[in-house]
């Protein structure tokens, strides 16, 4: 994503991850990495990563890595905690068992 | 009388800043950074272990309940949202320190862990700099961030705190990321207080 209006594509980016798109998910990670069209939010990031990594996004992977290098090793044991438990959701936000 | 008795405080709390700041002046950059880092490795250990008794706890209720429950016990200890994921089931929020404790509850648990400080710092800067640090909230703000996780018997929540810099700090000392442990625990009391109590008297989905 280059330039564009962020706050206007979040919405579709979200659903998209939300669903369990690992594209999404990864774009998720990096507008929450750099906090476009949202605040920043490097935990955020790093969850957002590793879903997307999980789900196959091979770019994913670095930069879950780079992610976790600004953040405390407890911050990154609950993160990994979540996302070990993390199940996509529907748009109306039932979880959506794979 | 009382006039004289008030500038003759002024002059001493002055005198006491400029003695501060010059002891401050005596210890190179380096050997601040070398302490700074000896302290923020000393509390983290500290902090890792509190988390570890005190981050987590389980509730029995629904994710959304606990993650609205928490976001309106934070606002009410002044506490602003700063990024919120549902989907993802994480939190952040924000204040200046000592936010989320208040004055008394920040010195009274700062003066628990002034011992350490200067205990930590001394070998890097010497006993007689060591023993005018001080803790200074001014500049700083305190980041929560919590988790929350769907359990088979409802929602595992977890906290994690730090440290961010909004103003350099008036001692010339570079700052630190973790808080020191006596504060973690009176925050994380604190938080899980309130919590709980937003728990019991918030309305809950079925």
């Amino acid at each position: 994503m280059g330039r564009g209006d962020y706050a206007a594509a979040l919405p579709v980016v979200k659903r998209l991850a939300s669903a369990g798109d690992a594209r999404g998910q990864a774009l998720m990670g990096r507008l929450y990495e750099s906090g476009l069209g949202m605040p920043r939010n490097v935990v955020a990031a790093y969850m957002w990563y590793s879903l997307a990594a999980r789900g196959g996004n091979a770019a994913a992977k670095g930069m879950k890595e780079r992610a976790a290098g600004a953040l405390q090793p407890a911050e990154i044991r609950q993160a990994d905690h979540a996302v070990d438990r993390w199940q996509p959701r529907n748009d109306e936000g039932d979880a959506v068992t794979r | 009388m009382n006039r004289s008795i008030m500038a003759i405080r002024s002059w001493r709390a002055v005198a006491c800043a400029l003695l501060a700041l010059c002891l401050a002046g005596c210890v190179s950059d380096e050997e601040k950074i070398v302490a700074i880092r000896a302290v923020n490795d000393a509390f983290r250990i500290g902090y890792e272990k509190v988390l570890a008794e005190k981050g987590t706890r389980a509730f029995k209720v629904r994710r959304d309940d606990a993650f609205t429950a928490m976001r309106v016990a934070m606002a009410g200890i002044r506490m602003r949202t700063e990024s919120q994921d549902s989907l993802l089931g994480h939190l952040v929020v924000v204040a200046p320190a000592p936010l989320p404790l208040d004055d008394g509850e920040w010195r009274k648990a700062s003066e628990a862990d002034l011992p350490l400080l200067r205990r930590i710092i001394e070998p890097h800067v010497g006993g007689f700099s060591a023993a005018f640090v001080q803790f200074e909230p001014q500049g700083l703000e305190v980041v929560i961030g919590a988790t929350f996780v769907e359990t088979d018997a409802g929602t595992e929540v977890s906290l994690t705190a730090r440290l961010r810099e909004i103003a350099p700090p008036k001692s010339g000392w570079p700052r630190r990321e973790y808080l020191s442990p006596n504060i973690v625990v009176a925050g994380l009391d604190k938080i899980w207080g309130v919590f709980e109590q937003e728990l019991r008297a918030a309305p809950r989905r079925q």
